[in-house]
């Protein structure tokens, strides 16, 4: 049994990084880079969730944890995927040039 | 009779008309013409030998049990604790059974005539099944026993005059006359149903035999009986056209000839007195209605008289006539005389489809020439119709011992002694003069069509008719003469047979209008309406058979004012066109040329503009920039999970 007073500093590490994570998604411009800000935010969420199944004493948080992983891990696919595909256009690897469907 | 023969008979005497219908609308124009002119006039011939069963059967009844009122089917329960429901019922008594006479007997004649009439017509087929449905709704008009059901056959009647009206749909005037007929009706038609509503709210119940026998509900001479009674009025004013819901007849008149006869002389126009006289219960407790009603009916008919002497159209003149004499008949059941305004209506029917039939031969011996100036001398060719032509007009004319005297003459003896006041006394003064003025229009119509000399070229090669055109003419001709005889004497304590059949249906209740005029008083008015109609009829010979003085010469004197009142039908064609019609087409341009583009499309239009508009002002916040959406979804994100918090607590 961990220690109660834990808990908020384990939430406030889950918040920290899912900052951490969102400031990046929105100032970075690399697609790789925001592609590790989106796990960062992701795994900031399975932090959440274990502490939350731990302290109360529940097996689901863990559950969904992995559920996140496995969504994580397509999710990466999906977009390791697009941005190679950019990358065999030819083009910068930039994501405010990204905007054709605007027209 | 038993309940089960009345069934059978009622069943019988309608179903003959409706299959009739259904047959030749739907099997006619496969299997022709012989085929429909049988089916169309065997079905009525049925009906017509059916209600001489019925006839029979009411006249044989005991004393006291002369009327059964049968009920078929239930149609609807109204349920819901009102104890209300529409029965399929039907009543056989003297006053139906007079109705269902008139109309089989008359209509029989006039299908037969018909046959020779529409010889030519491509569209018999649909003729006769109009026709016959047209026997059909009058027939379930005068033996219904149940308030929505006289509805639906009032209402039927009209649909049948209109689609009859119009027959000839290809004719614009035909199809205008069609519409105006119909809507005048429609006007009585809602004032109908208002007073059904009424009658009903107070009364709880929709059967004419209930509704008779509870009349407690009402207070004599209260607002609400009188209200009712004058918005059935108006119903019976619309069909039956009187003033003012009148200008709709004349013009019906572009119908065939057989349906003039049928429809607009003999049959469904009386259908106002029918309903007045059905309904004598509670307009014996308005005597205000009751005057309102023998007003306008003695108005109409002094008014009709005068538009009549001046009309140059052969059938509008027996048109007018037509309103003139029913409009005594509303009169006579205005007063409260109702076996004497049924009387009329039966003799009426007679000599009157008569005189439309008659001047169906000449308009077909003329080829559709319609004008009585261009007639003239028709006599010595077409010496039967000139015959039949002529013992109409004396019966129209209420020549002494033919049949329009008997009932004329009866309805306006009880005209001297109706209710207190100077007013009925002007009112029969009015209907005294009535009988100079038919006297007047019935001769001037058959002196200018069959005397003189032929106006056209061919007035001297015409014929007679067919045998099915002449037949039944002739022997209307004979009814018109000899139908009164055995029936009806117009002085009291003599022959009777005509009022004692009636009176079953009429003595439970007495107009306060009524009386007695007696036997020495009927013989005096007796003597003053015959010396009045022969003085007609005199004064018609002199103008327009001996030409002495002539009648244009007459009229010349005359001040302008009067000739053309009479010509113009006292202009309420016009009247009403500016008063009603006019204003209602100035709304319709206005709505089209104002309401139309600028507010109806303009919100349509304005719609349109507002969401393209929104939608321009809504592409700024699309960048195309990822990070931009994706800020906005953060921030929209941290403020749902602060609210949410924030709720939660």
């Amino acid at each position: 049994m961990l220690n109660p007073n834990l808990f908020p500093f384990l939430l406030g590490l889950a918040a920290f990084l899912f900052t951490v994570g969102a400031t990046g998604v929105l100032i970075r411009r690399n697609p790789i880079v925001v592609f590790m800000c989106i796990e960062l935010m992701l795994n900031a969420a399975n932090v959440a969730l274990v502490a939350y199944g731990r302290f109360l004493n529940s097996e689901e948080g863990q559950i969904f944890a992995f559920m996140v992983i496995v969504v994580a891990a397509a999710e990466v696919v999906v977009g390791l995927a697009l941005i190679t595909q950019i990358f065999r256009l030819g083009r910068e690897l930039d994501v405010d040039d990204l905007s054709e469907m605007k027209d | 009779m038993s309940v089960d023969t009345a069934s059978t008979l009622v069943i019988l005497v309608l179903l003959f008309p409706l299959g009739g219908a259904a047959l030749n609308g739907l099997l006619g124009p496969v299997f022709g013409r012989r085929f429909v002119n049988l089916i169309g006039t065997l079905s009525i011939f049925a009906s017509f030998v059916v209600a001489c069963v019925v006839l029979a059967n009411v006249v044989g009844a005991a004393s006291g049990h002369s009327a059964i009122t049968v009920r078929l089917w239930q149609w609807i329960d109204l349920g819901g604790g009102t104890n209300l429901s529409v029965g399929m019922d039907f009543t056989l008594d003297p006053l139906s059974a007079l109705m269902l006479m008139v109309i089989t007997g008359v209509g029989f004649l006039i299908h037969v005539y018909s046959v020779g009439y529409m010889e030519h017509d491509p569209g018999v087929a649909r003729f006769f099944s109009y026709m016959n449905f047209f026997i059909f709704s009058m027939l379930t008009l005068v033996l219904a026993a149940d308030l929505v059901i006289l509805v639906v056959g009032w209402a039927l009647v009209a649909l049948s005059s209109y689609l009859l009206i119009g027959f000839w749909h290809d004719r614009p005037t035909a199809v205008l006359a069609a519409r105006k007929a119909f809507i005048t009706q429609v006007i009585g038609d809602v004032a109908l149903v208002i007073a059904a509503f009424l009658i009903v709210l107070n009364t709880h119940t929709l059967s004419l035999p209930n509704i008779f026998a509870r009349t407690q509900a009402f207070p004599a001479g209260g607002a609400l009986i009188t209200g009712i009674c004058v918005l059935l009025a108006i119903g019976a004013f619309a069909k039956s056209a009187q003033f003012p819901l009148h200008t709709w007849l004349p013009d019906a008149m572009e119908g065939p000839t057989p349906v003039s006869a049928l429809i607009h002389a003999a049959t469904m126009v009386t259908a106002g007195v029918y309903l007045i006289a059905r309904f004598h219960v509670l307009f014996n407790l308005a005597p205000v209605a009751e005057g309102l009603v023998a007003c306008v009916g003695m108005g109409t008919a002094l008014m009709a008289g005068i538009i009549a002497l001046s009309q140059i159209d052969i059938k509008r003149v027996i048109a007018y006539s037509t309103m003139s004499q029913i409009g005594l008949m509303i009169y006579a059941v205005g007063i409260g005389a109702y076996s004497a305004g049924m009387f009329h209506f039966a003799t009426h029917a007679v000599f009157k489809a008569l005189l439309f039939m008659a001047a169906g031969n000449v308009i077909h011996a003329l080829h559709d020439e319609q004008d009585i100036r261009l007639m003239g001398g028709l006599h010595a060719r077409m010496k039967w119709t000139n015959l039949a032509f002529a013992a109409g007009s004396l019966a129209l004319g209420g020549f002494i011992l033919f049949s329009g005297w008997f009932s004329k003459e009866e309805l306006l003896g009880f005209g001297t002694v109706s209710g207190p006041g100077p007013a009925p006394w002007l009112l029969y003064a009015v209907g005294v003069g009535i009988n100079v003025l038919t006297g007047l229009y019935a001769f001037r119509l058959y002196f200018r069509v069959f005397h003189g000399e032929p106006q056209t070229a061919r007035g001297f090669g015409v014929k007679e008719p067919g045998l099915a055109m002449l037949v039944p003419v002739l022997i209307l001709g004979v009814l018109a003469v000899v139908v009164a005889w055995p029936l009806e004497f117009p002085v009291p304590n003599t022959l009777h047979l005509f009022s004692d059949f009636l009176s079953p249906v009429f003595a439970g209740s007495q107009s306060p209008l009524l009386h007695d005029p007696g036997t020495g008083l009927a013989l005096i008015a007796l003597t003053i309406g015959s010396v009045a109609s022969l003085l007609g009829i005199g004064l018609a010979l002199r103008l327009w058979y001996e030409h002495r003085p002539d009648a244009g010469e007459v009229l010349a004197r005359l001040p302008r004012a009067i000739p053309l009142l009479s010509y113009n039908k006292f202009y309420f064609d016009e009247i009403y066109d500016r008063a009603l019609v006019q204003p209602v087409k100035a709304v319709a341009r206005t709505a089209r040329r104002v309401v139309e583009p600028d507010v109806m499309d303009g919100w349509v239009a304005g719609i349109g503009d507002l969401m393209r508009g929104f939608s321009f002002d809504m592409r700024i916040i699309q960048t195309g920039l990822i990070r931009d959406y994706a800020s906005v979804f953060t921030v929209f994100a941290v403020i749902l999970v602060v609210v949410w918090v924030l709720i939660a607590k």
